[in-house]
């Protein structure tokens, strides 16, 4: 996991960098969701409406903490591997964004679910972040599969 | 210019030959020969993905919300009571009060069950009571859907007590004892037991219950809701002021609901706080 692999640009840019801007843009939204929750508001939903609702609802809260702070806490993590990566390459940091953003994209999944089953209201800015998440989760994915693999030892 | 061809090998040259070359074979068998190949499971690729799963069904399986312990009939009792001077359908307070709070909630807003159960019994004793406060609630159904309506049964439920001046009763049990957001909580007989335990009238109860009016009357009052720009409960008003979405601070709406009855009655927004 601590070797060095080979990286293909794509479009002359480190994918690194891509996944790390990528992460930024869902930082943004989640600091946004956190700052606004945690000072007692609800988000501004424009003419989408279903922010307030989903906000309010006990399934917006884990553990007396808004589900938006957990985001927060992916997307800094994420962030801090894409960088991580694009200034070592060392394989394993690849590896794991991958994984934590497919851990992500399956709770995604499922808080997409309980918005539109259970809560019977979607927020707009919990669906944008979770469409860049899913994006970071695809570019991972590709990432990954279009770099060479580190070179075994030599026995 | 022609070559002469090569006598034939005698068997000890070809001997010679196979000893000398074998060393050469085994090095190029060895050289090709492949690593033994990983199964496809002990892959990084696969075990992190099924770390990923697992970690993700682990969270999600944690964050299941618990079934209420309180159904049907083991409803806890709220710790607060009624005089009939205090309650007129769904208003609690003297009409001459001189601070209306009208509340706009849905049954099964979670925090709109936080706001009656943390800070109505404070707002009772020191200002309903009083005769400064008079709270004036606004039941409407958008959290429900789907086959059986829950938020629209519960408010129903709670219109046909309040035609018999039990509203406020059957509102303080459904609130003391809410289950989880559209998952069947608000059965049928959880709904009876409610009544049961309000005091209503059951026949006359049960007989506006089948009846389509009082629903159709929670839906235009949603629908009036919704159109003055009212999508998320529960949301606060005081004296005709903003309407304000979310759980209020507890001390910042006493501190309101004290200036505007000494001001006489100017609306002003309230502020709110993590739900």
């Amino acid at each position: 996991m601590l070797r060095r692999a080979e990286v293909r640009p794509i479009l002359g840019i480190h994918p690194g960098l891509i996944l790390a801007v990528l992460d930024v843009i869902g930082l943004g939204i989640a600091l946004y969701l956190s700052v606004v929750e945690l000072g007692g508001g609800v988000p501004s939903c424009g003419p989408i409406k279903g922010c307030e609702t989903v906000a309010l609802s006990e399934y917006a809260w884990i553990n007396g903490i808004p589900v938006a702070v957990y985001g927060v806490g992916l997307s800094l993590v994420l962030l801090t591997f894409a960088v991580a990566w694009w200034r070592t390459n060392l394989y394993g940091l690849l590896l794991a964004h991958y994984g934590l953003s497919l851990a992500g994209v399956i709770f995604e999944i499922y808080f997409i679910y309980v918005q539109i089953a259970v809560i019977r209201a979607v927020c707009v800015w919990c669906a944008s972040y979770g469409l860049s998440l899913i994006l970071r989760f695809v570019v991972a994915l590709i990432v990954w599969l279009r770099q060479p693999k580190p070179a075994e030892d030599p026995a | 210019m022609t070559r002469e061809p090569q006598p034939p090998l005698t068997r000890r040259e070809r001997r010679t030959l196979e000893r000398r070359d074998r060393p050469i074979r085994d090095r190029a068998r060895a050289s090709t020969r492949r690593p033994p190949s990983r199964p496809a499971w002990q892959s990084p690729f696969v075990l992190v993905s099924a770390a990923a799963l697992v970690v993700a069904v682990a969270i999600i399986v944690l964050n299941q919300k618990p079934a209420p312990t309180n159904t049907g009939g083991e409803l806890f009792t709220p710790p607060i009571t009624y005089t009939a001077d205090l309650v007129d359908g769904d208003s609690m307070g003297l009409a001459s009060a001189p601070v209306v709070m009208e509340v706009w909630s849905d049954y099964q807003c979670p925090v709109c069950g936080r706001l009656v159960r943390e800070q109505y019994p404070t707002l009772k004793t020191q200002f309903v009571e009083t005769g400064v406060l008079r709270i004036q609630a606004r039941d409407i159904a958008f959290l429900g859907g789907g086959e059986r309506d829950e938020s629209l049964e519960l408010a129903a439920g709670a219109m046909c007590a309040a035609r018999q001046n039990r509203y406020w009763s059957f509102h303080d049990f459904v609130l003391w004892n809410q289950g989880r957001e559209n998952a069947s909580d608000y059965s049928a007989s959880f709904l009876t037991a409610v009544a049961n335990r309000s005091g209503v009238n059951r026949t006359e109860w049960d007989a506006c219950m089948a009846s389509d009016d009082v629903r159709s009357e929670v839906k235009a009052a949603t629908q009036q809701a919704l159109g003055a720009g009212i999508n998320a409960t529960p949301t606060i008003a005081l004296n005709g002021g903003t309407p304000s979405p979310g759980l209020p601070d507890a001390n910042t709406l006493i501190a309101q609901i004290q200036a505007l009855a000494a001001a006489g009655g100017s609306p002003v927004p309230i502020p709110t706080t993590t739900p």
